[in-house]
C-alpha cells in the first residue's frame, strides 16, 4: 500500500470516530432504510422523511444505486476453491483419523522431514500445487461438460454466485434481507456464544489429531484415509494423487461416492448436479475422455462453440470445461482433438511432465511444452484464480533453466510463502555443520523471547481436561515460563546479563547433547529501582466489561500500585468513546486516591484509542524522571482501534515515542482475541513487554514477583547467535524458537530487532546437538555442487581452480561434501596431517583436507607465538597451493608481527581485521581462521543499552565436560523436563524415547527451591496431561 | 441425527458457501493456502454443531466460525515473522491486491473505480461492504460476525458508501458522468 493511501485511509477511518454504541444518526438510517435494514418507528420515521424532502430520496436512490453496483461488480470476483483433499475430509468429518488438517501436523513434513532435498520438496510442492489446480480440472471437465449439456435450461443461472448473475444476486440478498427479523437476533447471539470460541475448534483439531498419532503408532502403518489407500498425511502420496494417480484414479478406481468425490476437484457444477453426475460414463470411459489442450483456447468458443457448449457457452470461458472439446460426445471433437493434439501436449502428457518436472527432469522442449500448456490453461479459465497465480509460479519454474538452489529464487515469493506457511509451526529440524570455509550452516541465530503466553494457553486446555493443539504448545515459551537461578551479574560486569551454558546429555536422547543457555539480566530489587513514573493506558470499552477483563485490570493495577514505592508516580488515561484522564498523575504515597480512581472506572462505549494513546504519552512526557522509568502500560483486551488506522502507521508512532525514553508495555486480559498480534507488535516497537493475564496468579505474577523486570528494561535487541564447532557436533537442533529465527547476517545488523531483557529476567534455550560419531537421523544431503565451486574459487586467489571445472572433479567433492559431517573430523584433526603430506595428494579434497588441517597449526602457533613455526607450516601450505588466500594473508599478518615485534611499525594494509568484526576477506569470514579446538561451541551474544543504538557483542566459548543428565543440576534437569513435556505435548518427531514417567521424573529432581510453587504446578500439569493421554488410549484401543 | 443426514447437510453447504467462504478467508488471511484451511475447517466444525441450532442461520454461523478461524491462523502465522512483519505485510497486501487487480481486468472499468474506492477503505469497512453486498448479510448478521453491534455496522457501512462515492466523483470526468447519472 502506498504512503497516499495510508492517509486516504485515514481520512475515511476519522469519520467513524462517532460510531459505535451510539445509535445511528439520520444520514446512517437513510443508508440503512435504503438497504431495507431498518423497521419499526426507525423505518417509518425515515419513510415520512423520504415523502416530504427530496434529498433524501435521492440518497436512498443513490445508496440502492451503489448497493446494486457494488453487488454485481463483488459477485464478479473470483474465488479460490477447496482442495479435492480438503473437500474430501470434510465429508468424512473429523471421525476418520483423517481430521488432521492442521498445517503443524500434515503439511511441514513437505518441507521439513526431508530437509535433505528442501529444494526439490518446495519444487514437489510447487508441482502438487499444480497437480491439485490443473490435474483435477482436467479429468473432471467431462462432468462440466455432462452438466452444460444436460442440464435443464438455466443452468447458468442456478450457477448463481460464480456466474454474476444480477438477477439471483439480487434475488439472494433480498430473501437474505427477509430472513433478517428481529427475534433472530437473540438466536444469533446463542450462535455467536457457540461458535465464537476457536478454541473449540483448535480442542477438536488437538484430539482428531492425537486420535491419528495414537492410531499410527500402534498399528504401525499408514492410517488408511477414506480412500483406503491413500494417506493424505503422507506428503509423498499426496504428491502422487496430483501428479500420478490424479490421471489414474479416473481410470482404475471404481466409481463409487467418495472416489468420485477424491478424483474431482468439487467444481461447482459437479456438486451442484448430483443427478448429472450419475449420467456420467463409466469409469474406463470417463479415463479415455482426457481431452487436448488447446493451444489459443480463448478463440475456440467463437470457432468451436457450438460443438461443445450448451449452457456453458455464455460464460465465455467462466467454465473453464466448456472450452475442452470431448472426443467421446462425436466425430466433431474427436476432429477438434486431432487438430490440436499435435501442438501441446494431451493430459496425460502433461501429468508426466509435470510430474517429471518436479523431479527436475525435464528437456529445454518439454519445459517449452508444458510451459505453453499452462499458459494456455490460464488463458482458458479465468474464473480459475488459484490456477493462475500457480501458472505464474510454474512460468517462472519452468522457463527457469538453472538448478534447485536458483529455482527457489525464480520462485520468488511463493516459494517463501510456502516455506512460511507449512514451517510455521514446526519444530526446528537438524541442521548439520559443514566444514566448508564459509561454515554459514554451523550458525544458528535467534532473538531471545520472553513471551510465556502459551504456557497460560496450555495450562487452561489441561485444567479443561484436554491436551493442547500442538500449534498452541510453543515449547521456549514453556520453559520461560520459569525463573532459573542464573548467577547475576555482579556490579561492576561489564554486561547487564550473565550467561550460563551448561551441556549435559538430552534425556530422551542419551547419546545426544543437551546445551542448555541460560541469560539473567541483573537484578534490581523494587527498593533500588529507578523512580518510576507508569502512566496506565486502560481500555474501559464495553468488550471489557467482563470479569477476566476491567475486574481483573484493577487488580492487576492495585497490586502493582502496592509494590511501588511512595515517590513513584501513576496515572490513569482511559480510552472509550471518550478518552480522559481519570487520574492525573498522582505520587503513590497517595494510595488512596489513586486506588479510588481505580475502582471507580467503569466500562462503556467503544474503543476509541488515539487520543488516548497520544494523551498518554503526553501525560507521560510531562512527569518525565531523567534516568528513571517512564512508561506507558497499555491494558487491553486487544480491539484497539486507534485511529490511527493500520498497524503500521501505529508502530511507527510508538517507535517514534520510544525515542523520547518512553517505552511502552501492554498487559492482554481476556482471551481469543486476534488482536493480541497487534498488542506484542506494539510492546515489541515500544521496546517493552506484552504480557497476558488470565487469572489473579498471573497478575501476581507480572505485577508483584516481576515486577521490576517488567517495568525496566535493562538490555534491548538481544540476539544470540551460537556457532558450532563442526568438529565436534555433527548436527544441531534449536528446541523452540521457531518463530523467532534470524538470518545468520542479521546478528550484526543493528536495524534488526529482536527481544528485550526485563531486569532479573531469565531467558533460556535448549540446543539439541548430536555430537560426531553418533548417527545423524536425517537423511544425507545431496549438496549443491555450486557451493563447493564457489568456495573453492574463493580459497584461491587468482578466482580460479581449473582441476574444478572437470567433471569428475566436481562430482568427487561433491560427494565429500555430503559426507562432511563425520569426515571432517578426522581431517580437521592436526595429528594425521603429517602423515598426509607425507603422502602424494592427489585430489583436491585430500589437498583441502591438509590444508584445512595446516590452518589449524598455524593458528595454534600462532597464539604461541611460535611465529617462526607458523610460517614453516605457511611454506608447505603454499607449496600444496600456492594461491591459498588464507595461507598468504596469514603469512603476511605474521610476517608484519615478527616487524612490529622487531620495533616496526604495522602498516594498515596488513593489519589483521578485528575479529569482533563480519569483515570478509577474499568471501570468507575472519572466524574460519580462527579454529577452536575443544570447544563445543561458542555462544554469541549481540544486546544494546536500553538507550543505545548500537550493539555490543560478547562471546562465550562452551566446552562439554561430558556431564549427564543425571549429574546436571537441578534448573537443567527441570528445563529439559519442560522441553520434553512440551515435545511430547506437540508430538514433535524429536521426542525419542520421552515419555511422561520421565518427565515426572526430572521435574521432582529439578524442582529445587521452587518459591513461588510454579514448578510444583507443572508437576501437577503433567500428571493431568498424562491422565488424559492415557484415557484417550485406553478410549482408542476399546474401539 | 445420523451420519448420513449430517454428512449431506454439510454437503449442502460446502456447495453452497465454498466459494463465499473462500473469499471471505483469502481477504482475511491474504493467501490462498491459508484460506483454503481455514475453510476446510470451518465446515468440519459443522460435524460438531447441532444441525437444529444452526439451521435458518447457517450462513452467519459459517462467517464467524470462519473468521475466528481466519484470526487464529493468522495470529499463528504471525508468529512465524514477529520479525520481519512489515515486509511480509507489505507482500500479503501486494498479493492480496493482485487477486483483486486480476479480477478487475475482467470487468468494466465502473467496476475497477469501485474495486479502486473499494481498497481505499479500512479493512473493517471493507468487511462489512462484502459481508453485506457479496455475501448477502443483514446488518444483524455482519454484527454476530464481526462482534460488533449493530448500530457499529450501519455507521461502519454508511461512511463505507459515502468514502466510495466521494472517490469515484473525485475520479476521472468519464466516471463522473457515469456516476452522475446511477446517483441522478
Amino acid at each position: 500500500m502506498t504512503h497516499n493511501e495510508h492517509n486516504q485511509h485515514d481520512a475515511f477511518d476519522r469519520t467513524e470516530i462517532s460510531d459505535g454504541e451510539t445509535t445511528m444518526n439520520e444520514q446512517e438510517k437513510l443508508t440503512a432504510y435504503a438497504l431495507g435494514e431498518l423497521d419499526g418507528d426507525d423505518a417509518q420515521q425515515i419513510a415520512q422523511l423520504i415523502e416530504r424532502d427530496s434529498s433524501a430520496r435521492a440518497e436512498v436512490e443513490a445508496v440502492q444505486a451503489m448497493a446494486g453496483d457494488l453487488t454485481t461488480a463483488l459477485a464478479g470476483e473470483p474465488a479460490a476453491e477447496l482442495t479435492e483433499e480438503q473437500r474430501t475430509r470434510i465429508e468424512a468429518g473429523p471421525k476418520n483419523g483423517s481430521g488432521v488438517f492442521s498445517a503443524d501436523d500434515a503439511a511441514p513434513a513437505v518441507v521439513y522431514t526431508f530437509p535433505a532435498a528442501r529444494w526439490a520438496g518446495i519444487g514437489l510442492l510447487a508441482a502438487a500445487a499444480l497437480g491439485l489446480a490443473f490435474v483435477w480440472p482436467m479429468m473432471t471437465h467431462s462432468g462440466d461438460n455432462t452438466v452444460a449439456i444436460e442440464a435443464p435450461a438455466g443452468t447458468e443461472t442456478t450457477l448463481g454466485l460464480a456466474s454474476a448473475d444480477d438477477a439471483v444476486l439480487g434475488e439472494r440478498f433480498k430473501a437474505t434481507d427477509r430472513r433478517a427479523g428481529a427475534e433472530r437476533l437473540n438466536e444469533l447471539e446463542g450462535v455467536k456464544r457457540r461458535a465464537g470460541d476457536v478454541d473449540d475448534l483448535t480442542e477438536e483439531l488437538a484430539r482428531a489429531s492425537e486420535m491419528h498419532r495414537l492410531l499410527d503408532a500402534t498399528a504401525d502403518t499408514h492410517v488408511l484415509s477414506n480412500n483406503g489407500n491413500t494417506d493424505v498425511n503422507d506428503p509423498f502420496v499426496g504428491l502422487n494423487m496430483a501428479g500420478q494417480s490424479a490421471a489414474e484414479t479416473s481410470t482404475t478406481a471404481p466409481l463409487n461416492e467418495p472416489q468420485v468425490l477424491a478424483s474431482s476437484p468439487g467444481n461447482t457444477n459437479e456438486i451442484r448436479w448430483p443427478a448429472a453426475r450419475q449420467a456420467q460414463p463409466a469409469p474406463l470411459e470417463a479415463g479415455k475422455r482426457r481431452r487436448p489442450i488447446p493451444k489459443t483456447p480463448r478463440a475456440m468458443p467463437g470457432t468451436e462453440g457450438g460443438d461443445f457448449s450448451g449452457g456453458g457457452q455464455s460464460a465465455g470461458g467462466g467454465s473453464g470445461g466448456s472450452l475442452f472439446a470431448d472426443p467421446a460426445d462425436g466425430p466433431q471433437r474427436g476432429h477438434l482433438e486431432q487438430q490440436t493434439r499435435g501442438q501441446t501436449p494431451a493430459d496425460s502428457e502433461l501429468v508426466e511432465l509435470m510430474r517429471r518436472a518436479s523431479q527436475h527432469d525435464l528437456s529445454e522442449d518439454e519445459r517449452q511444452r508444458l510451459n505453453d500448456a499452462l499458459k494456455a490453461y490460464s488463458v482458458a479459465d479465468p474464473k480459475a484464480e488459484e490456477a493462475r497465480n500457480n501458472i505464474e509460479a510454474a512460468e517462472q519454474l519452468f522457463s527457469f533453466r538453472g538448478e534447485a538452489p536458483d529455482f527457489g529464487k525464480a520462485l520468488g515469493s511463493d516459494a517463501r510463502h510456502f516455506r512460511e506457511a507449512y514451517a510455521r509451526l514446526t519444530d526446528n529440524p537438524f541442521e548439520r555443520t559443514v566444514s566448508n570455509p564459509a561454515g554459514e550452516n554451523n550458525l544458528s541465530t535467534f532473538s531471545i523471547d520472553v513471551d510465556t503466553a502459551s504456557y497460560a494457553n496450555v495450562r487452561r486446555y489441561l485444567n479443561s481436561g484436554q491436551l493442547p493443539p500442538a500449534g498452541a504448545v510453543r515449547i521456549e515459551e514453556l520453559i520461560n515460563y520459569f525463573d532459573y537461578g542464573y548467577e547475576t551479574p555482579g556490579d561492576g560486569v561489564a554486561h547487564p546479563f550473565n550467561v550460563d551454558v551448561q551441556v549435559t546429555s538430552a534425556p530422551w536422547q542419551p547419546e545426544h547433547r543437551l546445551v542448555r543457555i541460560g541469560l539473567k539480566g541483573y537484578e534490581v530489587p523494587m527498593e533500588q529501582r529507578p523512580a518510576t513514573n507508569l502512566v496506565f493506558l486502560l481500555d474501559t470499552s464495553g468488550s471489557m466489561n467482563q470479569p477476566n477483563k476491567l475486574p481483573l485490570v484493577k487488580q492487576s493495577i492495585n497490586m502493582l500500585v502496592d509494590a511501588l514505592h511512595g515517590d513513584d508516580r501513576v496515572a490513569i488515561v482511559t480510552y472509550a468513546g471518550s478518552s480522559g484522564l481519570a487520574l492525573d498523575s498522582t505520587y503513590v504515597d497517595d494510595k488512596a486516591q489513586i486506588k479510588s480512581a481505580v475502582n471507580a472506572l467503569s466500562p462503556g462505549g467503544s474503543t476509541h484509542g488515539s487520543a488516548g494513546i497520544e494523551l498518554a504519552y503526553d501525560v507521560a512526557q510531562e512527569y518525565f524522571i531523567d534516568g528513571g522509568i517512564n512508561r506507558v502500560v497499555l491494558c487491553t483486551d486487544g480491539d484497539f482501534n486507534v485511529g490511527v488506522t493500520s498497524d503500521s502507521e501505529l508502530v511507527s508512532m510508538i517507535e517514534e515515542k520510544r525515542e523520547t525514553g518512553v517505552f511502552l508495555s501492554v498487559l492482554g486480559f481476556g482471551t481469543g482475541n486476534w488482536q493480541d498480534e497487534k498488542m506484542e507488535q506494539l510492546s515489541n516497537h515500544g521496546n517493552g513487554v506484552a504480557a497476558y493475564i488470565d487469572g489473579v496468579q498471573e497478575a501476581k505474577k507480572v505485577m508483584v514477583e516481576q515486577a521490576a523486570g517488567t517495568l525496566l528494561t535493562i538490555a534491548k535487541d538481544v540476539k544470540l547467535q551460537v556457532d558450532f564447532n563442526h568438529q565436534k557436533v555433527a548436527a544441531y537442533r534449536l528446541i523452540g524458537y521457531a518463530n523467532r529465527m534470524l538470518e545468520a547476517q542479521d546478528f550484526a545488523d543493528d536495524t534488526k530487532d529482536a527481544g528485550e531483557i526485563g531486569a532479573g529476567h531469565t531467558v533460556t534455550a535448549l540446543y539439541e546437538v548430536v555430537p560426531v560419531g553418533v548417527e545423524v537421523d536425517i537423511p544425507a544431503v545431496d549438496s549443491s555442487k555450486y557451493a563447493v565451486v564457489d568456495a573453492r574459487k574463493d580459497a584461491s586467489v587468482d578466482g580460479e581452480d581449473a582441476r574444478m571445472r572437470e567433471p569428475a572433479a566436481r562430482k568427487r567433492a561433491a560427494d565429500r561434501e555430503t559426507a562432511s559431517g563425520g569426515e571432517a573430523t578426522e581431517e580437521g584433526n592436526g595429528d594425521d596431517s603429517d602423515a598426509k603430506l607425507g603422502t602424494p595428494l592427489k585430489t583436491v579434497e585430500d589437498k583441502e583436507a591438509a590444508i584445512n588441517s595446516m590452518l589449524l597449526q598455524v593458528r595454534e602457533l600462532q597464539k604461541e607465538m611460535k611465529y617462526d613455526d607458523a610460517l614453516a607450516v605457511i611454506d608447505q601450505m603454499l607449496f600444496i597451493d600456492e594461491h591459498n588466500s588464507a595461507a598468504l594473508m596469514l603469512r603476511d599478518a605474521i610476517t608484519q608481527t615478527i616487524a612490529i615485534q622487531q620495533g616496526g611499525e604495522l602498516s594498515e594494509e596488513w593489519r589483521l581485521p578485528d575479529m569482533d568484526s563480519e569483515t570478509v576477506i577474499s568471501g570468507r569470514r575472519v572466524e574460519e581462521f580462527a579454529p577452536v579446538t575443544d570447544e563445543l561451541l561458542t555462544v554469541r551474544l549481540r544486546y544494546k543499552q536500553p538507550d543505545a543504538d548500537t550493539s555490543v557483542r560478547f562471546d562465550v566459548p562452551v566446552v562439554d565436560t561430558g556431564t549427564g543428565i543425571d549429574a546436571a543440576d537441578a534448573d537443567v534437569q527441570f528445563a529439559a523436563a519442560v522441553a520434553s513435556f512440551g515435545m511430547l505435548l506437540r508430538n514433535s518427531p524429536y521426542k525419542g524415547r520421552a515419555s511422561w514417567a520421565q518427565v515426572l521424573d526430572l521435574a521432582e529432581a529439578g524442582r529445587g527451591a521452587d518459591r513461588h510453587g510454579y514448578r510444583a504446578e507443572f508437576i501437577e500439569l503433567v500428571r493431568k496431561a498424562q491422565q488424559i493421554a492415557e484415557t484417550r488410549k485406553v478410549d482408542e484401543s476399546r474401539r | 441425527m445420523d451420519e448420513s443426514s449430517k454428512a449431506a447437510w454439510i454437503k449442502s453447504a460446502v456447495q453452497e458457501y465454498e466459494q463465499p467462504l473462500m473469499r471471505y478467508a483469502v481477504r482475511h488471511t491474504g493467501c490462498v493456502e491459508l484460506a483454503r484451511e481455514v475453510v476446510q475447517d470451518t465446515f468440519l466444525k459443522m460435524w460438531s454443531a447441532e444441525q437444529a441450532s444452526v439451521d435458518g442461520h447457517l450462513a452467519p454461523w459459517l462467517y464467524t466460525v470462519c473468521r475466528n478461524r481466519a484470526v487464529d491462523v493468522r495470529r499463528k502465522e504471525r508468529r512465524m515473522r514477529t520479525l520481519e512483519h512489515e515486509p511480509e505485510t507489505d507482500r500479503r497486501e501486494a498479493r492480496a491486491d493482485k487477486l483483486e487487480r486480476d479480477s478487475e481486468t475482467d470487468t468494466s472499468e465502473s467496476n475497477a473505480a469501485l474495486f479502486g474506492a473499494l481498497h481505499k477503505l479500512s479493512d473493517k469497512q471493507q468487511e462489512v461492504v462484502r459481508l453485506k453486498f457479496q455475501s448477502g448479510l443483514s446488518y444483524k448478521e455482519i454484527a454476530a460476525v464481526m462482534d460488533i453491534t449493530v448500530n457499529h455496522v450501519g455507521v461502519l457501512l454508511h461512511n463505507a458508501l459515502k468514502a466510495i462515492r466521494q472517490t469515484i466523483l473525485a475520479s476521472d470526468d468519464g466516471e463522473h458522468t457515469l456516476i452522475q447519472e446511477q446517483t441522478r
